[in-house]
């Protein structure tokens, strides 16, 4: 399953989705501000679309363009840019997770700070989600085989 | 039954839907610049608990992982 299909339609209509896919979950993730949307669907959606090229493309061209140790990374670096945005509104003199302390380093009023703040933490989720999410399918997918890829037991 | 003594079901007077709810709808565009209550609510009223819901995601992955990994070598 982990070799590549070899499949013209299959890779034609990942190539021509994949881009609008996660572009989609990019306005999911901007646009949850206004309507329903955020760093847990958009993470989701962008997930799918890595899903999507793995079907059409094979573990090994994925990993070889998105290394394991890199979604790792990734894992924690949306964790850690959610806690980082609470601390820095500590830091700035205000709670922990208090936004409007933004307004100091940006250059608006604390209400639209609030509004930015949240956009940060939103892209905090959003990385996490995704790279959990890959994390999880590669591992079933490949059997805990990591790195090397599905080699010879499926 | 106990359950007979519940409030109906989405009845806006119900105890829930009047004690912080009211506010929350009122005041959120003004404090947060956010037109979305439930972003409003997720994201800033209870960011702490969000911070930890993505937590739970990242400790859950990582459990996933551990487990299912082989042992190298």
């Amino acid at each position: 399953m982990t070799e590549r299909w070899g499949d013209l339609i299959v890779e034609t209509i990942a190539r021509l989705l994949v881009p609008f896919q996660q572009l989609y979950s990019l306005y999911v993730l901007a646009h949850g501000h206004s309507s329903p949307g955020g760093g847990f669907q958009g993470g989701c959606i962008f997930a799918a679309s890595l899903v999507l090229l793995i079907v059409a493309y094979g573990t090994r061209e994925l990993r070889r363009r998105f290394p394991e140790r890199a979604i790792l990374v990734l894992c924690a670096l949306g964790v850690f840019i959610y806690a980082a945005v609470g601390w820095l509104c500590l830091f700035l003199g205000g709670n922990f997770l208090d936004y409007s302390q933004l307004s100091k380093l940006l250059p608006t009023d604390p209400i639209m700070a609030r509004y930015y703040g949240m956009a940060a933490v939103e892209v905090g989720v959003q990385i996490t989600v995704m790279a959990i999410m890959m994390a999880i399918f590669l591992e079933l997918l490949t059997g805990g085989g990591g790195q090397k890829g599905c080699s010879g037991n499926s | 039954m106990g359950v007979a003594d519940f409030p109906p079901w989405a009845d806006p007077g119900q105890p829930a839907a009047v004690h912080v709810s009211p506010r929350y709808i009122e005041k959120a565009l003004e404090e947060t610049g956010v037109p979305n209550v439930v972003t409003a609510v997720l994201a800033d009223y209870r960011g702490y608990d969000t911070m930890f819901e993505t937590a739970v995601i990242f400790t859950a992955g990582v459990a996933v992982i551990m487990l299912l990994r082989r042992s190298r070598g």
